[in-house]
C-alpha cells in the first residue's frame, strides 16, 4: 500500500513538474489578452492600451459613398483549443446577413495574432472597396504600418488589404479591393511587442 | 578556526567598506550603493537578534527577537525627546544612532562568533550562509526579470516613507494618520515606520534601493527563521534548504508574505519568531501580543490567536495526538463549509460590508470559480500537494504537533479566503510556508530513498518557479514604464523631487494628479491633496481644468474638498496624458480610485493653462519638460 502511494505521488509530482514548465512558457511572451467581448475582438495590453475589431464597423465605399454592412448583426463565435503556456486558444467568429458573410479565425503564436479572414459579399458594382477597422483606445503614432503608444509597438500586416491610419479616430483601416465575385481571402498579422513587458 | 577567521574578515571588510563609504563617498545626497545598502539594511534586522542573544543568552530568534525590535520605537521616542528638549537635529541623531547600531551589530557578531560555544557557531554559520544564499537568489531573480536593484516595486513603501520622513523631521507620530493623509484607515501604529526611518534617513538610502534591500533583508531573515523551524523536525540539510525555497518561492498576491516588507508581512515575521521559540510559555506570549497589535490592528490579533493555537498544540495537547487530529480535521472541514457557502454566493463583503464596497467602488474579491483559479495560479501544484499531505497526515496514526498545526493554519487562512471579507487574499498570508511544511513532512514520512527524496522536493520547487515568476511578472506590469524601465520611480520626477526636498520655506499643499502626489508626499515633506487617495471628483476637476483652462473649470477645481485654500499647482504631463484617450470614460486614473498614471514623459505644453494661472496670481517656481510648479507664495 505504502509503495503504491509512493509511486502515485511520484507520478503526480513528475506530471505537475511537466505541466508547470508548460505553464511557465507563457512568461516569455508579451502578456496581452485577446477575447470576444460585446461583439468585438478585444485585445488588451497591460500598459492599459486596448484595441478592438468589430464587424459592425465594416463598410463598403466608393468615393464619398459608404454603406455599413453589419450594423444590426451580431457576431457568433466559438472558442476552441487549450490555453496554457505557449498554447493559446483559437476563436472562430462569423458575422453574416443576407448580402455579406465574414469569418475571422483568430490564432496566436508567440506575440503574433493571426486573423484568417474570409469575406463574401454580393457586389452590385456600386462600391469599390471593403473596409474593416481596428480601433485603438488611445491616440498614438503610426509609422511603417506600426502603431506605437506607451512603449508598445503593434505591427499590422495584411496579405490582401491596404493599410491606412486615421489619426482623428485612432483607427487603422484595412481596405480590400472588391472583385466581381466579391470574395476576399486575407491573413492579417498583428504583432504586439512592449518594452519591459 | 579558519572558517571563523573568514567570516570575521567578511564582517570587518563590510564594516570598513561602510566607514569608507560614509566618510568619502556619501557626502551629499542620497545613496544608491548596493553593497552599502545590503550591509546597512541587514544590520537593522540583525541587531534585534544580537540583543536577543546577548540578553536571553539562548537564541537569536524567538520571543527575545520580537521584544528586541522595541529598540526602534524606543529610539524614535528618545530622538524625539532629545530633539525637543535639547533642540538637536533629529536627522543627525538618526544618522548617529544608525551607525552606532551598525558598529554594535558587527562587533557583537564577531564577539559571538569567537564564543566557545559550538552550537552557537554552527547556528551563526548556517544563518550566514542561508541569509547570503537567499540574497543571491533574489538578486538573480531581479536580473532574470530585468529589474534594477534601485527599482521601487511597492507604492506602499512611498506611503510609509511619508510617515518615516515626518518622524525624521521631529514630528510626533504615534499613528501614521497623525503625520500624513496618505492613509485611509487607521491600521497600525508607527512601530513599523520607526524601523523604516533608520533605513531611509538613518543610512540615507534612496527610496528605490532602500525598498529593494529592505524587502530582500526581510525575505532572507524569513529564510533563516523558516530554517530554524524546519531544523527542529528534519535532520537532512537538503530537506531544510528545499523547504525554505519552496516556502519563499510563492508570490502571494495581496498578502505579499515573502515578497515585500509592509506592516502585515512584518507581523508575520514576528509571528514566525514566536513559532521558532523552543520552549514557548503563555506568559511570554502575553508580552509579545502588544507588539503584534501595535504592528497591525487586524493581523496583530489574528497572529496572536494563531500564536495561542500554537501554544495549545505544542504545550497543552502535545501528547494527545487524537485531539490535535480532531482539531485540524474540524478546521479542514471549515474550509469545505466556507467553500460551499462561497459557491452558493455567500461572502462577508457582499452581505456585511456593502458600505465599504461603496467607498472602494467595486468588490475586492474573486468569486467561485475564479477564486479557485486564483488559488491555483498563486500556489500552483503546492496547494494540491498540501491537500494530499493533509489526507496523509489524517490517515497516519500519529504525526508531530506542527504537522497538525500547519493544516490548521492553512485551513483557517483558506476559510477566511472563502468567507471573503474585503481583500480576502490578504488572509492567505504565510500559507505557503505551512503548505511547504506539510508537504515535506509527508515526503519525509514516506521514507523515500535519499536521492529520490531530494529530487522529488527539487521537482516541487521547480514546479513552483513558473507560477512564482508568472505572478511576479503580472505584478510588475503596473510598474513597467513606457520606456521599458521597471520601477515606481520615474526619471522624469527626479529633478522635481530634488527641488522640493530642498525647498524648506514653501508652505503650500501640492495639488496634482494622484500618482505625482504620492511621489511628492513619499519623498518630501509637502502635504498633498489626499495623495494617491485623491477623490474621483477632484481628479475629474483637475483633468477638466487642464483640458479646458478657464475661470469656470478653475473655480470648479479649487472648491473640491481635497484641495486647501493655500495650494501650489503642479502641472504634470501625467495629467496631460488624459488627452490621449479617445473616450474620457476609459481614462483609468480618473475613473478608478486605485488606478494611476505612472509615466510622466508626455510633455507639458498647455500655454492657455500657464497664462490663466499666471493671471490668477501664480508664478512658476519650478519647471522642466514634464512638470511645472505654480505657486502664489
Amino acid at each position: 500500500m505504502k509503495k503504491l502511494v509512493k509511486i502515485l505521488l511520484l507520478i503526480f509530482i513528475i506530471l505537475s513538474f511537466c505541466i508547470s514548465i508548460l505553464y511557465g512558457t507563457r512568461i516569455l511572451n508579451t502578456p496581452y489578452i485577446y477575447e470576444y467581448l460585446n461583439n468585438s475582438l478585444v485585445v488588451t495590453i497591460p500598459n492599459k492600451l486596448w484595441f478592438e475589431i468589430n464587424s459592425q464597423n465594416d463598410y463598403l465605399s466608393k468615393g464619398e459613398n459608404t454603406k455599413y454592412l453589419f450594423e444590426n448583426d451580431l457576431v457568433n463565435f466559438t472558442k476552441s483549443g487549450y490555453s496554457i503556456g505557449y498554447i493559446y486558444p483559437t476563436y472562430t467568429a462569423k458575422t453574416e446577413n443576407d448580402t455579406t458573410s465574414k469569418t475571422d479565425t483568430v490564432t496566436r503564436q508567440k506575440d503574433s495574432l493571426k486573423i484568417q479572414r474570409t469575406i463574401q459579399t454580393q457586389n452590385s458594382g456600386l462600391y469599390d472597396n471593403y473596409i474593416s477597422k481596428i480601433i485603438f483606445s488611445k491616440y498614438g503614432t503610426f509609422l511603417n504600418n506600426t502603431y506605437t503608444q506607451d512603449g508598445c509597438d503593434i505591427a499590422i500586416s495584411s496579405t490582401k488589404g491596404e493599410i491606412e491610419y486615421d489619426e482623428k479616430s485612432a483607427s487603422v483601416l484595412i481596405s480590400y479591393k472588391l472583385n466581381e465575385v466579391g470574395e476576399i481571402k486575407d491573413i492579417l498579422d498583428i504583432t504586439i511587442q512592449c518594452k519591459g513587458l | 578556526m579558519r572558517k571563523k577567521i573568514i567570516i570575521t574578515a567578511i564582517l570587518l571588510a563590510s564594516y570598513i567598506y561602510c566607514l569608507y563609504f560614509i566618510f568619502f563617498k556619501q557626502t551629499v545626497g542620497l545613496s544608491n550603493d548596493l553593497v552599502f545598502a545590503i550591509i546597512s539594511t541587514s544590520s537593522i534586522f540583525v541587531l534585534p537578534a544580537i540583543i536577543s542573544k546577548l540578553i536571553t543568552k539562548k537564541s537569536y530568534f524567538g520571543i527575545g527577537y520580537v521584544l528586541s525590535t522595541l529598540i526602534y520605537p524606543l529610539s524614535y521616542l528618545l530622538i524625539y525627546s532629545l530633539s525637543k528638549w535639547l533642540e538637536f537635529e533629529p536627522q543627525t541623531l538618526y544618522r548617529a544612532l544608525a551607525y552606532l547600531f551598525l558598529t554594535f551589530t558587527i562587533f557583537s557578531l564577531i564577539f559571538l562568533l569567537f564564543k566557545r560555544d559550538l552550537k552557537n557557531y554552527v547556528s551563526l554559520k548556517r544563518s550566514f550562509v542561508i541569509y547570503l544564499g537567499v540574497f543571491s537568489i533574489l538578486l538573480g531573480i531581479y536580473v532574470f526579470l530585468h529589474i534594477k536593484t534601485d527599482a521601487l516595486l511597492s507604492t506602499d513603501f512611498l506611503q510609509h516613507n511619508a510617515v518615516a520622513k515626518e518622524m525624521a523631521n521631529g514630528k510626533l507620530c504615534l499613528t501614521p494618520n497623525q503625520c500624513s493623509n496618505l492613509f485611509q484607515k487607521l491600521g497600525y501604529t508607527t512601530y513599523f515606520h520607526s524601523i523604516q526611518v533608520f533605513i531611509t534617513t538613518g543610512f540615507n538610502l534612496n527610496t528605490g534601493i532602500a525598498s529593494t534591500i529592505f524587502n530582500f533583508s526581510l525575505i532572507a531573515s524569513f529564510a533563516v527563521l523558516i530554517a530554524k523551524i524546519l531544523n527542529r523536525y528534519f535532520r537532512k540539510k537538503s530537506l531544510v534548504l528545499l523547504g525554505i525555497l519552496i516556502s519563499i518561492m510563492v508570490f502571494e498576491t495581496g498578502a505579499y508574505s515573502f515578497a515585500f516588507i509592509i506592516p502585515q508581512t512584518f507581523v508575520l515575521f514576528l509571528f514566525l519568531n514566536i513559532l521558532s521559540e523552543r520552549k514557548f510559555k503563555l506568559s511570554s506570549l502575553l508580552f509579545v501580543i502588544p507588539i503584534l497589535l501595535a504592528n497591525h490592528f487586524i493581523f496583530g490579533p489574528i497572529f496572536s490567536a494563531f500564536a495561542f493555537i500554537y501554544y495549545l498544540f505544542h504545550q497543552k495537547f502535545k501528547k494527545d495526538s487524537n485531539t490535535l487530529k480532531v482539531l485540524s480535521m474540524i478546521s479542514f472541514l471549515g474550509v469545505i463549509v466556507a467553500l460551499l457557502a462561497n459557491m452558493r454566493g455567500f461572502s462577508i463583503e457582499k452581505f456585511f460590508q456593502l458600505s465599504d464596497i461603496g467607498l472602494l467602488g467595486s468588490f475586492t474579491n474573486y468569486y467561485f470559480p475564479q477564486n479557485l483559479s486564483f488559488l491555483f495560479a498563486q500556489y500552483g501544484f503546492l496547494i494540491i500537494l498540501f491537500i494530499i499531505s493533509t489526507i496523509f497526515i489524517f490517515i497516519k496514526k500519529k504525526s508531530v504537533p506542527f504537522a497538525y498545526y500547519s493544516i490548521t493554519y492553512v485551513s483557517l487562512c483558506l476559510m477566511f479566503f472563502f468567507l471573503a471579507p474585503t481583500y480576502a487574499s490578504k488572509f492567505l498570508i504565510g500559507s505557503s510556508g505551512f503548505m511547504a511544511f506539510s508537504t515535506i513532512y509527508m515526503i519525509n514520512s514516506l521514507r523515500f530513498n535519499k536521492w529520490i527524496q531530494t529530487i522529488t522536493l527539487l521537482l516541487i520547487l521547480l514546479s513552483s518557479l513558473p507560477f512564482y515568476l508568472s505572478n511576479f511578472k503580472n505584478y510588475l506590469t503596473f510598474y513597467t514604464q513606457n520606456t521599458g524601465v521597471i520601477s515606481g520611480r520615474t526619471q522624469d520626477d527626479t529633478s522635481l523631487i530634488q527641488y522640493l526636498s530642498k525647498k524648506k520655506n514653501l508652505e503650500c499643499q501640492i495639488v496634482s494628479d494622484p500618482y505625482t502626489q504620492l511621489v511628492v508626499r513619499g519623498e518630501t515633506l509637502f502635504e498633498t491633496a489626499k495623495g494617491q487617495y485623491q477623490g474621483l471628483d477632484t481628479r475629474k476637476a483637475i483633468a477638466e481644468f487642464i483640458a479646458k483652462p478657464n475661470d469656470k473649470t478653475y473655480e470648479n477645481m479649487i472648491v473640491q474638498y481635497d484641495i486647501d485654500s493655500r495650494f501650489c499647482f503642479l502641472y504634470t504631463s501625467r495629467i496631460e496624458s488624459a488627452a490621449r484617450y479617445i473616450n474620457p470614460e476609459n481614462i483609468p486614473w480618473i475613473n478608478n480610485l486605485y488606478d494611476y498614471e505612472i509615466n510622466n514623459n508626455y510633455g507639458v505644453y498647455n500655454q492657455d493653462l500657464v497664462d490663466l494661472l499666471l493671471n490668477k496670481g501664480f508664478h512658476i517656481i519650478y519647471s522642466d519638460s514634464n512638470n511645472i510648479l505654480f505657486s502664489r507664495e
